[in-house]
């Protein structure tokens, strides 16, 4: 193998897998359908309840290559699927966004985070509060008491 | 020499540390620069403040070019001679698996220095031990990726470096301590410094002793990692454990 060729090989390695960012629904923390059962009547939502929008940060190790930390669903809607609710109608949108790209540059490809957005609707459990709703309402998950910078 | 004893050498030398650390500060240098204002005020890390202060108050404008020589002049000479003792030689792979090391540190480090958080006080869940308040955590996050940067290069260099390094000569020549002795309590002492450094000013964080602790005992940590691994790792470890706060 000429030396270019070895050299291309771990780059086309990390090209195929820094772009690759999987979900698993079984460790999202909670139960969640993807899609929803067709609605009666045209217009009418598909599934009864409240829509929600959650953001976080998704942290990728050497430029995609591991997933360090992953936005999790169940810490944001702890309170509203205590009493046994769901998600539906799941729909998860990675990007990445200008500040997502500065850090990975700054970080030499280090870390990449990517800015994911969890919305859908819970049904069942107890009601949730008003939770915002659309990409640009989409709170920050709720932080479970980061360790200080030192 | 096995490889893995090389690969701890050389990443501990001057031209492998000290070049890996220099990206830290150039990008650091030019966020502080796009995200500060026309007249270069803004937000920085509290420890480039203190080193550029003492210098400013020294000699005012000529003050900050002399930090920037002995910075930069001191760095690039320790650099240039021990790349001519060693045959001008770089392997791109040391500072490939010098990024990879630091990761593993960075992220070991919450872990650790938590734990032993945990075990000394006892009792609390870490989380409520570690819920401060205000600080950097409120600023949005391109002045905390900045800010975080700007903690793995000029922390380190005062704290580590320079703090840590005169606490124990002072021990040594004021005390006649041996030098174990007196490495150890300066590490300690400077550790301490290094953590209550981080409730002063308007960005400081509220007081609480898990944060206090934590930051107290990470402070031992680089410590001991500066000493094994040299600065270029420490610093990055320390950026990169920043950064990752951040980004949470």
């Amino acid at each position: 193998m000429t030396r270019a060729a070895r050299a291309a090989l771990p780059a086309l390695a990390l090209l195929a897998s820094g772009c690759a960012q999987t979900f698993d629904a079984t460790k999202l923390g909670i139960p969640a359908q993807m899609s929803a059962a067709a609605p009666v009547t045209p217009g009418q939502p598909a599934v009864e309840g409240v829509r929600f929008a959650v953001g976080g940060k998704a942290v990728h190790a050497f430029w995609g290559l591991f997933t360090l930390s992953q936005p999790k669903l169940d810490q944001a809607l702890a309170a509203q699927l205590v009493g046994g609710g769901e998600v539906r109608e799941l729909r998860i949108r990675s990007r990445l966004r200008f500040w997502d790209i500065v850090a990975t540059g700054l970080t030499l490809g280090v870390l990449a985070p990517r800015s994911v957005t969890y919305d859908g609707v819970v049904v069942g459990g107890n009601p949730p509060p008003q939770v915002p709703v659309g990409p640009t309402a989409a709170p920050a998950l709720p932080q479970p008491a980061p360790s200080p910078q030192p | 020499m096995s490889r893995l004893e090389a690969y701890g050498r050389a990443s501990r030398a001057p031209r492998y540390s000290l070049l890996f650390a220099l990206p830290l500060l150039l990008a650091y240098e030019a966020l502080a620069a796009a995200l500060g204002g026309p007249g270069g005020e803004g937000i920085r890390n509290g420890a480039d403040v203190l080193l550029k202060s003492l210098f400013l108050g020294l000699g005012g404008e000529r003050g900050l070019r002399v930090f920037a020589l002995l910075l930069l002049g001191g760095g690039g000479v320790l650099v240039v001679r021990d790349l001519r003792a060693s045959g001008w030689r770089l392997e791109a792979r040391v500072f490939l698996l010098m990024l990879a090391e630091s990761l593993v540190h960075a992220l070991l480090l919450g872990v650790v220095a938590g734990w032993l958080t945990a075990r000394l006080l006892g009792g609390l869940p870490l989380a409520t031990m570690l819920a401060g308040g205000g600080g950097v955590a409120t600023l949005d996050l391109p002045t905390q990726l900045m800010v975080s940067l700007g903690a793995g290069l000029y922390e380190e260099l005062l704290f580590r470096v320079l703090l840590v390094g005169a606490l124990a000569w002072a021990a040594r020549a004021l005390f006649r301590w041996p030098p174990a002795v007196a490495g150890v309590v300066a590490t300690v002492l400077g550790a301490v410094i290094f953590s209550a450094f981080h409730y002063v000013g308007p960005l400081g964080d509220r007081l609480e002793v898990g944060s206090f602790t934590f930051r107290a005992i990470a402070g031992v940590l680089f410590s001991a990692l500066y000493l094994v691994r040299g600065f270029g790792i420490t610093a990055w470890a320390h950026a990169l454990y920043d950064v990752l706060i951040a980004l949470r």
